[in-house]
């Protein structure tokens, strides 16, 4: 499995220094905070074993609105994110896919660190945030009497880590990383049969939903600014019937710096 | 110059975009076919209504194993759908792979009919007070307002401590003039459940109960004989529709038998297949890729040596009800419970 994340970093890694390889000039506002909102599109992909040992994959839009704070000594994120789509198939079996998110992350300085002749600004915090996966694989007809709808909620409990790196005047690249360390779990079980509890705590072996972003911050002026970036999120069951999901994005997003 | 700088990045995050599909394998193994095969030949040789419902299983599998032969990963649950609709019994079904239940046939028509053609919420409008409910939830009961009759609806014959539960009920009433039972609408259950419910009324065992294979070899079967600290001998209505279903129509079908019980409303829905949990007759069969499917072993008769499964038990008295008529909040069905009784 961790041979499966090599080129994953690999990738990273070469965007980075690519990117980083250029003069910082003008220093803008760090970290960006402010209201803003975000659309993403990108391939997901899932393997939710309470259905199948199958894979759905399709097309699954992102969109998340984030208030952001940062008071001298530390700044605090709250947001909420959805995604939605219904056209995530194995074959011709199509299921229907939603995810919600409410999250509150809090970041600290941590320090400034020299990254290829560029100032990388550091930040660490613990991330709190509630997640609900709910997966609707279409393998009965409509109105039968069944259970196959397959869900699951985090009550996650975490970190996040940021890292912004000015690099030329209105530019900067941001990276990020948001970890479920512990979290209070709910999964889809067999209802008739009885099997396990529903709910259980989660750790970063049996549960977790790491998300992984890197991407280009461009300043319209002090107040207005435009990011692109990719968007990484896992989530990784393994407590109950495993469930996988991959999400990759490409996002936009637009704040508005209060 | 720029764009070659920029490219490595547009590359980079083209190939970022199949992480999706380098950390979601696709499945490895594909046994289908097996799955099928394995599927038409537990009904052909165990299923006990395919005479009793002119099925022809032969043609059946001409028809859908092409289908299952080109199904490709979950597909095949469409055709596992499909193929075991025809078997038009509510107690069939599959599994995912993680236990949660697919029943193709199940609600039956005349348990979709009458789906919402009852409510405990009406129900509790005849009362001039909360019904009570036992601890687990299995009973909602009471006196009818001024008179010494009782109401109880059982809500499931599943339901955990139901003898116990049904004991206090019955106590509760055990100086009635009259009882009214609603099997509406509810959770089918166990045998035992059943035979303590019935036991509770008998003065003398019923022993004539007939349940047969699918090779038609009668099975030995447990009698129903009388139980518990008293029998209740008052007289009884038990109220019935098109969503009492399995064991709920065995209960009023056993109770039509006593001469102190009347049961009106209209048809039950139509599930005698039964079958146990482990040996010979067990339900649920593993297939060759691990999916389950349960396909009941045994078919349990009326007392008048009929199946119930497809026509149901009909009442005593039919009444009919309609979703209509629950939505003005009248209970038809009830109301000429309550004016049969003294």
């Amino acid at each position: 499995m961790s041979l499966r994340f090599a080129p994953l970093i690999a990738i990273i890694s070469c965007c980075a220094g690519a990117l980083l390889a250029q003069a910082p000039s003008v220093q803008p506002v760090l970290p960006p905070t402010g209201l803003t909102v975000q659309y993403g599109l990108g391939q997901y992909a899932l393997r939710d074993e309470y259905i199948s040992k199958e894979r759905y994959s399709g097309i699954m839009p992102y969109v998340s609105a984030e208030w952001s704070r940062f008071h001298g000594k530390w700044g605090y994120r709250l947001g909420f994110e959805f995604r939605q789509a219904t056209e995530i198939s194995n074959n011709n079996v199509a299921a229907g896919i939603l995810h919600a998110a409410l999250y509150r992350d809090y970041f600290y300085p941590v320090g400034r660190k020299s990254l290829f002749g560029n100032d990388a600004y550091l930040f660490l915090g613990p991330a709190t945030g509630i997640h609900i996966y709910m997966n609707d694989q279409q393998v009965a007809a409509q109105g039968a009497f069944n259970f196959d709808n397959s869900m699951a909620t985090l009550f996650s409990l975490g970190i996040n880590a940021m890292a912004v790196v000015p690099f030329r005047a209105h530019l900067q690249i941001e990276g990020s990383l948001r970890l479920s360390l512990l979290a209070m779990g709910v999964r889809s079980t067999d209802v008739v049969e009885g099997e396990g509890s529903m709910g259980g705590i989660l750790t970063l072996l049996s549960g977790t939903d790491p998300t992984a972003g890197c991407g280009i911050r461009y300043f319209i002026d002090e107040r207005l600014s435009l990011k692109a970036a990719y968007r990484l999120q896992i989530l990784r069951i393994s407590k109950w019937n495993p469930l996988l999901s991959v999400d990759d994005n490409i996002t936009l997003s637009i704040s508005v710096h209060i | 110059m720029t764009a070659i700088r920029w490219l490595p990045i547009i590359m980079s995050t083209a190939l970022l975009c199949s992480c999706n599909q380098l950390l979601v394998d696709e499945a490895a193994s594909d046994q289908n076919l097996a799955d099928f095969d394995e599927t038409w030949n537990i009904v052909n040789s165990r299923y006990p209504y395919l005479e009793w419902k002119q099925i022809d299983w032969d043609s059946i599998r001409t028809v859908y194993r092409p289908r299952a032969e080109q199904a490709l990963g979950d597909e095949f649950y469409k055709v596992l759908y499909d193929l075991l609709y025809e078997l038009k019994d509510g107690h069939v079904y599959y599994q995912t792979e993680g236990g949660g239940q697919v029943y193709p046939y199940f609600p039956t028509p005349r348990a979709l009919r009458d789906r919402k053609a009852f409510s405990p919420y009406v129900v509790r409008k005849y009362f001039d007070k909360e019904l009570r409910v036992t601890k687990e939830g299995g009973f909602e009961y009471e006196f009818l307002p001024g008179r010494n009759i009782g109401y109880v609806w059982i809500s499931s014959f599943e339901s955990e401590n139901f003898n116990l539960r049904f004991a206090e009920v019955l106590e509760y009433f055990r100086d009635t003039e009259g009882l009214i039972i609603d099997d509406r609408n509810g959770s089918g259950g166990s045998l035992q459940s059943n035979m303590y419910a019935v036991g509770r009324f008998l003065s003398s065992p019923i022993d004539t109960i007939q349940v047969y294979d699918a090779d038609g070899q009668r099975l030995d079967w447990p009698s129903y004989g009388p139980v518990g600290p008293f029998r209740y001998t008052a007289q009884v209505v038990v109220i019935i529709n098109g969503g009492a279903y399995s064991a709920r129509e065995n209960f009023a079908d056993k109770m039509k038998s006593l001469p102190n019980v009347t049961v009106i409303g209209d048809t039950t829905g139509g599930g005698s297949a039964g079958q146990n949990s482990s040996g010979y007759y067990a339900g649920k069969h593993v297939l060759p890729s691990g999916k389950i499917i349960n396909i009941p072993k045994f078919d349990i008769r009326r007392l008048d040596g009929l199946p119930w499964e497809d026509i149901g038990v009909p009442p005593d008295i039919r009444v009919l009800q309609t979703a209509a008529d629950i939505k003005r909040g009248q209970d038809k069905q009830l109301e000429y419970a309550i004016e049969l009784l003294p």
